[in-house]
């Protein structure tokens, strides 16, 4: 898919992107990925999020997925939207490619009863372990993982 | 000092982390590595000992250190409790250091090196890196480390747990995991420190056989209509909306009654 100059793979798979906030009413740009969370019968979206520590599941999402009464260890995060207790617990996710092979990953995730927002893939516990880049003009997402099983 | 720099910029945490303590010794600054598995005093071997009289070649070294380190004293004789202090050293150090550090900052002023690094977290196989070794340990050896942990006193593991809290407080994450590595492996049994260890545990990938689909179309008419139904669970499709609902459980229910032919989109607007 995307390769370095040493022809060592960069990328793996290749996905859209909604490079825009929908639900927002002036559409901020952002960039949107299709991921499938394991354990949920649907397709969602979710915002890429590199300045985010950690990756965020929207509350309804992590009820369905059952891990909202989870054990994991307490976390507290500041967001935009306010300071939030929660915990960390381990979600599997698909980031579904388009072109080329889609990547799953066994994440670690925040999850809160109040958090009032959207699902964000933050950088540790999910992104870390993931190559990526943008092709702005064509709304293409490139992923590939590190140390593929 | 040019050539720490490049480290500092090329290499990565790890390597720099070896690369500045190689450095720092070879410039005076005298380190010592405990045998594995022995204690010096009341703390746990295989951790950093920076010597006393540490001094550099044509100067004083200077050592700071903020946040937890856990450290004792040689004369302490191990009846020390674990100390979580801050310390600023400079000139001699005039006691011996035996501990856990969090190395915001080592400046060695005999020369105009200066590190900063936030996330030097000394561990054993970052002593195993310094002192030069390529191999794991093995298993005997590994059960030999477990056995010499079951002597590290409870308020030691209590005191490295609340620094790994700590880091995470401050998403360095991976000062946190390089010092959840030091925690016992018996002492992984206790809930709360297993619970840690998997929040701290990396995320493993691996290509699925899953595919994505287009969503040209889905996007199209996101864009287009998606704040009409601001705060609304949505379904779309090729051809647009599928369903809305104001709770993901009645999205889902009228989805299971539509079972439309491709899987939709969902979005939370």
């Amino acid at each position: 898919m995307l390769n370095f100059s040493d022809g060592t793979v960069f990328a793996t798979g290749r996905a859209q992107y909604l490079d825009h906030d929908a639900g927002a009413a002036e559409g901020s740009a952002k960039v949107f990925v299709e991921i499938a969370p394991h354990g949920f019968d649907g397709l969602v979206l979710a915002q890429l999020d590199t300045g985010a520590p950690w990756s965020v599941l929207n509350t309804e999402i992590a009820n369905a997925l059952g891990i909202l009464a989870g054990d994991g260890e307490i976390k507290t995060i500041s967001t935009r939207l306010g300071t939030f207790t929660g915990r960390l617990e381990e979600a599997t996710i698909t980031i579904l490619a388009e072109g080329g092979a889609s990547l799953e990953v066994n994440a670690r995730v925040f999850v809160s009863l109040d958090w009032p927002g959207q699902t964000f893939l933050g950088y540790s516990g999910l992104l870390e372990r993931i190559r990526f880049g943008v092709d702005p003009q064509a709304s293409h997402f490139y992923f590939g993982g590190y140390a593929q099983e | 000092m040019k050539v720490l720099s490049e480290v500092f910029e090329q290499r990565g945490y790890d390597s720099l982390a070896a690369s500045m303590m190689r450095a720092a010794l070879q410039r005076g600054l005298r380190g010592q590595l405990a045998p594995a598995g022995t204690r010096e005093g009341s703390a746990v071997a295989e951790q950093l000992n920076l010597i006393g009289t540490a001094t550099m070649p044509s100067s004083r070294a200077q050592l700071r250190v903020s946040g937890s380190i856990a450290s004792r004293t040689a004369s302490q004789s191990g009846t020390a409790s674990p100390v979580l202090d801050s310390i600023v050293g400079s000139g001699h150090f005039a006691q011996r250091y035996v501990g856990e550090s969090v190395i915001n900052r080592m400046s060695l002023p005999s020369g105009s090196a200066m590190f900063e690094l936030a996330d030097l977290v000394t561990t054993s196989s970052f002593f195993e890196e310094i002192a030069g070794a390529t191999t794991r340990p093995t298993i005997a050896e590994d059960s030999r480390r477990v056995k010499s942990f079951s002597n590290v006193q409870k308020p030691e593991i209590v005191s490295r747990v609340t620094a790994i809290r700590d880091l995470m407080a401050r998403e360095q994450i991976s000062a946190a995991r390089r010092l959840m590595e030091t925690i016992p492996i018996d002492a992984l049994n206790e809930p709360s420190i297993r619970r840690l260890g998997r929040a701290l545990a990396p995320p493993t990938v691996r290509l699925s056989a899953r595919r994505g689909t287009d969503r040209t179309q889905a996007y199209e008419w996101l864009r287009q209509h998606g704040h009409e139904h601001r705060g609304q669970w949505v379904a779309v499709g090729d051809s647009g909306l599928i369903a809305s609902a104001s709770t993901l459980n009645d999205l889902r229910e009228q989805l299971r009654a539509l079972a439309p032919a491709k899987e939709p989109l969902i979005h939370k607007l």
